[in-house]
């Protein structure tokens, strides 16, 4: 039995960390140019309460942001982080379900 | 020794540069004004600048060395309003031939402390491009000594670390920026204040960089450094200097440096060096030129 439960709570907690890997948002932003500039936008959207990892890629333009289990990305949240960082952001899209934010 | 304030009034004319040389990305080297700093940010940079005039073809061999060392701190107010200050740390060391022997002057210390304002005022972002157009504009207040002697007496105003001036100054910059090169021109006017008699000649430049992406030749989705090979131009005029009212006839004129450099960028730090080298110097009189200007230094974003 006692196997049973911690297996069982094995198998949630996995479960809760695939969950959370799900939710990632996929921003694009414009006037992302040079390594200096992407510090700004990964510091700035990095203290939105939620977000567990952000990673800009340069040659795409595009910045992944990942959130903690049950949290959302809010869009004017995020417009006005990367406004802040001197950026503008064309568009915020969540990655896998394809809803729009 | 009139004369040696006259040579040395050209030094302070360049030594301007190094105050103004400062401030969107990877930023120019020899200017300051295009420095990009995001809302709550800061951004630190310091440059080790070393400025040589030593081929003069007066009887006097005029040698001047200006070594500068250049903190300058800027902060996001909001993402389009930024201040800077500079602050340089001088040491100069001045020698000619007088009468048969070598004469030899010089000076350290806290040079005048620069501060300004620039605000972006046209922004245009599309993928993987920017434009902006920012207005700047600031002060030099006196903060460097300016009533250091020597053996001789009291140093002359281009010798001292501060001219006891105060100093104003507008000018527009521009940015253009792709992933592959940046393009940064700037125009200002500064407007040089009197101090014991002594007014250095306000000065008009126009500044040019150009930034290409030497590395990597290819972007990946994990690049996270460049590697640039820069090219600037700087264009200064400056007009006569004013010594108790009188015009300065060997003071002032206009000098065209162009200036190769490199640069690595990162995402928290940036290190770059340049060296400017004189292609055109129309100055006035027997002003001393300069025969290069080598600038080196780190740049942190936090």
């Amino acid at each position: 039995m006692k196997k049973q439960i911690t297996t069982t709570l094995i198998l949630m907690l996995w479960s809760s960390v695939g969950f959370a890997a799900e939710t990632r948002y996929q921003l694009q932003v414009n006037g992302l140019v040079c390594p200096f500039c992407q510090f700004n936008v990964e510091k700035k959207l990095g203290k939105i309460d939620g977000v567990l990892k952000v990673k800009a890629n340069l040659k795409a333009g595009t910045v992944s942001v990942l959130m903690i289990d049950g949290k959302t990305l809010p869009e004017d949240i995020v417009r006005q982080k990367i406004t802040e960082a001197g950026f503008t952001l064309q568009s915020i899209e969540v990655d896998k379900t394809g809803n729009k934010q | 020794m009139k004369r040696t304030v006259h040579t040395l009034l050209v030094s302070l004319f360049f030594g301007s540069t190094i105050s103004t040389s400062t401030p969107v990305n990877a930023a120019p080297i020899t200017f300051n004004t295009a420095l990009p700093v995001a809302k709550g940010a800061f951004i630190n940079r310091e440059q080790l600048i070393i400025k040589r005039f030593d081929n003069d073809t007066n009887i006097a061999n005029r040698d001047l060395t200006v070594n500068g060392l250049i903190s300058v701190l800027g902060y996001g107010i909001t993402s389009k309003l930024a201040i800077f200050a500079a602050l340089p740390y001088l040491d100069k060391t001045f020698d000619k031939t007088t009468d048969g022997q070598r004469l030899f002057r010089l000076s350290q210390g806290f040079g005048d402390l620069k501060m300004f304002g620039r605000y972006t005022f046209f922004q245009q972002d599309v993928r993987n491009k920017t434009f902006r157009v920012a207005g700047f504009g600031g002060g030099k207040a006196p903060t460097g000594k300016d009533n250091e002697t020597d053996s001789l007496g009291l140093l002359p105003v281009p010798l001292q670390s501060g001219t006891g001036a105060w100093d104003s100054f507008v000018g527009v910059v521009l940015t253009y920026q792709t992933l592959d090169f940046q393009m940064d021109a700037q125009l200002s006017v500064e407007k040089n204040g009197r101090s014991n008699g002594f007014k250095m000649g306000n000065e008009v430049r126009a500044d040019m960089s150009f930034q290409y992406r030497l590395l990597p030749q290819a972007m990946h989705s994990d690049t996270q450094s460049f590697f640039y090979g820069v090219l600037e131009a700087n264009l200064i005029n400056q007009r006569s200097n004013r010594l108790s009212g009188m015009n300065d006839p060997n003071s002032g004129g206009t000098t065209l440096f162009l200036t190769p450099g490199v640069q690595y960028v990162t995402s928290r730090y940036i290190l770059e060096a340049a060296v400017q080298v004189p292609v055109i110097a129309n100055l006035h009189g027997n002003a001393l030129e300069t025969d290069y200007v080598f600038t080196t230094g780190f740049r942190i974003n936090f």
